[in-house]
């Protein structure tokens, strides 16, 4: 005797529809047919758009384009991989390129203006193995051999953490000189395991708007820097060794016992005016752990650019390349030092990453009667420091002899 | 006996309670589905229309989002570069639609610099319309700023002493960069406009007009456009980086009245390497438009600046009135187009002869005219 309702009730006849006001399935066919086109236009739709959304991620990605932009590339166009992270020239063929002399390895220009210069062909595609083992003549095969050393670039995955750059000079040192050089440059390298990138500074002369290298010869010490930047593009560090100077401890590691933030600190010259009698004075409150740029100072408290280090960052950079904008490189500087002296005084955000130290921390000045006599001061070389320099060896032209003879004394040591 | 009818009553009673609350349920239950019904029914005659919306909303949304997301990162996530940490995703600027809708005290991660009072009446008495040209230029930035959530600052321009040659007096704009970046360190990117600019499209914003599509709308390399014919190919420029400063070009020209840079270690940098006394001695006489001359000589020399450097078209956000570039003026790229409806319009040069102060009213009433809507006209 249970009510029942009898009409009343719709939700109890199945064939009605459902609850929530769904046809049961029953009735799907009936109504799909009873459904005109019309009625399934907005249905379509919202299946379509999301389909389309759903898929759309992919779309999008497939759709960006990025326009072709092209490589980087340094001075020259065309590049060399190198097979080694040591990156150097033949040095037996000093002797032959002192007799070709730079007359003879570049073409040399006359200007509108009647000056003369030295011009560097950029297009210029490197000579192929085959071209080589084709061509007879000794002469055109060094010619060759110097002009494309600059095209080498090191590519490979395993980068050298730091680098090893150095100018060498044809026309001032003899071969011994120059394997003493370089083989100091790689010894160290490889034990350390970092990377060298030694290349003849007569290489730049077409570069430098001043083409003796006797005036304007340390620009190329900026233009050398910006090139291993671009052969080495993942090292962390560049550090420059001019090729007056040896290191003397292989024990000691650019990025342990140089760019230690604390040992840094150290070494480095607070609230000392950055050039000789100026009025910026370097930060007291430097954060060491961001340096991007390390000077010496010399004795006379000036810049000196025998070592320095640089690093792979923006900072470091904009200060190399500042230096080789011809605004500032072919302004009336009297060396590269005094034209980074001026650099670090007017612009506060390179001063800022700039660590200026004692010449002994990274460049001592080597003076044989010095060792015997005196006491060891910030300046002068004493066993032990990293880097030994002969300031003055170009003026006296004694750098053949005091490089060969202190490298020697160091192989004698170390036997 | 009395046990007698009390059993079958209890069970009477209980079989009595179990169909009243019986009955209580199927009332409910019979409610409950009629409720149910109703509402079936009201969803199925009203399917189609809410199916409508639904979908309008949700395009409304889904599209609306897009704008800003997804193209903004993907123009800004193109970079590949490695070895510099500070170009991230400036993942506020991606999310800016969205954040912008709860925060409102955050600091501004565009700004708007505006330099005002040129030459402050210090050389010359500043005249009536000079004062009204300056009140309509900034009523229309500060609505501009308003409308899009960012930040306004309004410099003054005065002539200083400190700037004791007149050639030194063009960086006065470095100065007040270097400033304002410190004013607003939290600032992503910030928009350099003179005074004789005027914002004709107020309801574009920055995000839409320029970020989403930057990397369609820049020229990196001069191949396009390059009216000072500087040398296209140069060493060490690396393409792959972000872009810091948006700049456009005039027909003489890097054009700065109006320009966008980014807030970043790179040009903190640039705006320190960009006043140098070593330029000044060699080039005073030579750099008539001093500083923008100086940034074109370090564009056209050193990589790392060109690397992140990126033109937009003029008219993009520094149209011309016909004015300017005169000598050009069959030249389509430069000047304002009513109908193209340019973003903003920058009356550059305009106290060099013309009219500034006809110009600035024709803009501001045209500007008026174009952004009329529809519904306007029931208020006037």
């Amino acid at each position: 005797m249970t009510l029942k309702p009898k009409s009343n009730d719709r939700s109890r006849r199945p064939s009605n529809s459902w609850p929530l006001g769904l046809p049961p399935l029953t009735n799907v066919k009936k109504s799909w047919r009873k459904r005109n086109a019309k009625n399934l236009i907005i249905p379509f739709v919202t299946l379509c758009l999301l389909l389309l959304y759903l898929f759309s991620g992919n779309f999008k990605k497939r759709n960006v384009t990025k326009k072709p932009y092209p490589a980087v590339h340094g001075v020259y166009h065309n590049e060399i991989p190198a097979s080694s992270n040591l990156i150097f020239p033949q040095i037996e063929h000093s002797a032959l390129l002192k007799d070709i002399g730079v007359r003879g390895l570049y073409i040399l220009r006359l200007e509108s203006d009647g000056d003369k210069r030295y011009v560097l062909k950029p297009e210029e595609k490197p000579l192929s193995d085959e071209e080589k083992k084709k061509i007879t003549s000794q002469t055109l095969l060094v010619k060759k051999s110097f002009l494309d050393h600059g095209k080498l670039v090191y590519r490979k995955s395993n980068s050298p953490e730091t680098v090893v750059v150095t100018l060498i000079d044809f026309e001032n040192y003899e071969l011994d000189t120059l394997v003493s050089i370089v083989q100091n440059r790689v010894d160290y390298a490889q034990k350390h395991n970092y990377g060298v990138y030694i290349r003849w500074i007569q290489e730049f002369i077409p570069l430098l708007e001043n083409q003796n290298l006797n005036e304007s010869g340390s620009f190329a010490k900026s233009l050398i820097m910006r090139a291993a930047m671009h052969a080495f593009p993942n090292a962390k560090r560049f550090i420059f060794i001019d090729d007056t100077s040896l290191i003397t401890d292989f024990k000691l590691s650019v990025e342990n016992n140089i760019m230690n933030s604390n040992i840094l600190d150290m070494a480095s010259l607070k609230d000392t005016p950055v050039s000789p009698n100026s009025a910026i004075r370097t930060y007291n409150n430097l954060d060491f752990s961001k340096v991007s740029i390390v000077f010496p100072h010399n004795q006379n408290d000036d810049i000196s650019t025998s070592t320095f280090i640089i690093s792979n960052d923006i900072y470091s950079r904009a200060f190399i390349e500042y230096i080789n904008d011809p605004l500032i490189k072919n302004f009336e500087w009297e060396n590269l030092a005094h034209c980074i002296g001026h650099i670090l005084q007017w612009h506060p955000e390179i001063l800022a990453k700039t660590a200026m130290v004692h010449s002994k921390f990274i460049s001592s000045s080597y003076d044989p009667n010095f060792l015997k006599t005196e006491k060891p001061d910030t300046v002068h070389y004493t066993e032990g420091d990293f880097i030994a320099t002969f300031p003055y060896c170009k003026d006296i032209n004694s750098c053949n002899k005091d490089i060969t003879s202190l490298y020697n004394s160091l192989k004698e040591n170390k036997k | 006996m009395p046990t007698v009818p009390y059993h079958p009553y209890e069970g009477d009673s209980d079989e009595n309670k179990k169909k009243s609350s019986n009955s209580i349920i199927r009332s409910i239950n019979r409610s409950c589905r009629r409720l149910q019904n109703k509402i079936g029914y009201k969803i199925i005659s009203l399917k189609t229309g809410l199916l409508a919306t639904f979908v309008i909303v949700f395009c409304i949304f889904w599209f609306g989002d897009n704008v800003i997301n997804s193209n903004l990162s993907s123009s800004f996530s193109t970079s590949g570069l490695t070895n510099n940490p500070d170009s991230k995703l400036p993942k506020d600027l991606i999310n800016h639609g969205k954040t912008s809708w709860f925060s409102f005290n955050k600091p501004p991660k565009i700004v708007i610099i505006l330099a005002a009072n040129e030459g402050g009446g210090v050389l010359r008495w500043k005249n009536e319309q000079e004062w009204a040209i300056e009140k309509i230029s900034i009523a229309n930035k500060k609505a501009y700023a308003k409308r899009h959530g960012y930040g306004l600052t309004i410099k003054d321009l005065t002539t200083a002493k400190r700037y004791s040659h007149e050639y030194r007096e063009s960086w006065q704009k470095v100065d007040i960069l270097k400033q304002t970046f410190r004013e607003f360190p939290d600032a992503e990117w910030f928009w350099w406009l003179d005074l004789d600019t005027f914002i004709m499209e107020p309801d574009r914003s920055l995000e839409s007009h320029i970020f989403s599509r930057v990397d369609k709308l820049v020229d990196r390399t001069l191949k396009s456009f390059n009216p000072l014919g500087l040398e296209v190919d140069i060493p060490f420029v690396d393409y792959t980086q972000d872009m810091d400063l948006l700049i456009t070009q005039d027909c003489g020209g890097f054009n700065l009245g109006s320009f966008l840079i980014r807030n970043s270690d790179w040009s903190k940098l640039l705006l320190d390497i960009w006043w140098d006394p070593a330029g000044y001695e060699q080039k005073h006489m030579i750099w008539e438009h001093r500083e923008q001359d100086a940034l074109e000589t370090l564009y056209a020399n050193e990589a790392w600046i060109r690397s992140k450097v990126g033109f937009l078209p003029l008219r993009m956000i520094n149209s011309f009135p016909p004015g300017a570039c005169s000598e050009f003026s069959d030249d389509s790229r430069y000047f304002y187009n009513e109908y193209a409806r340019d973003f903003v319009v920058n009356m550059a040069g305009c106290n060099f002869g013309r009219d500034c102060w006809g110009e600035m009213s024709h803009y501001a009433t045209l500007m008026a005219k174009t952004n009329r809507k529809w519904y306007d006209r029931l208020f006037f």
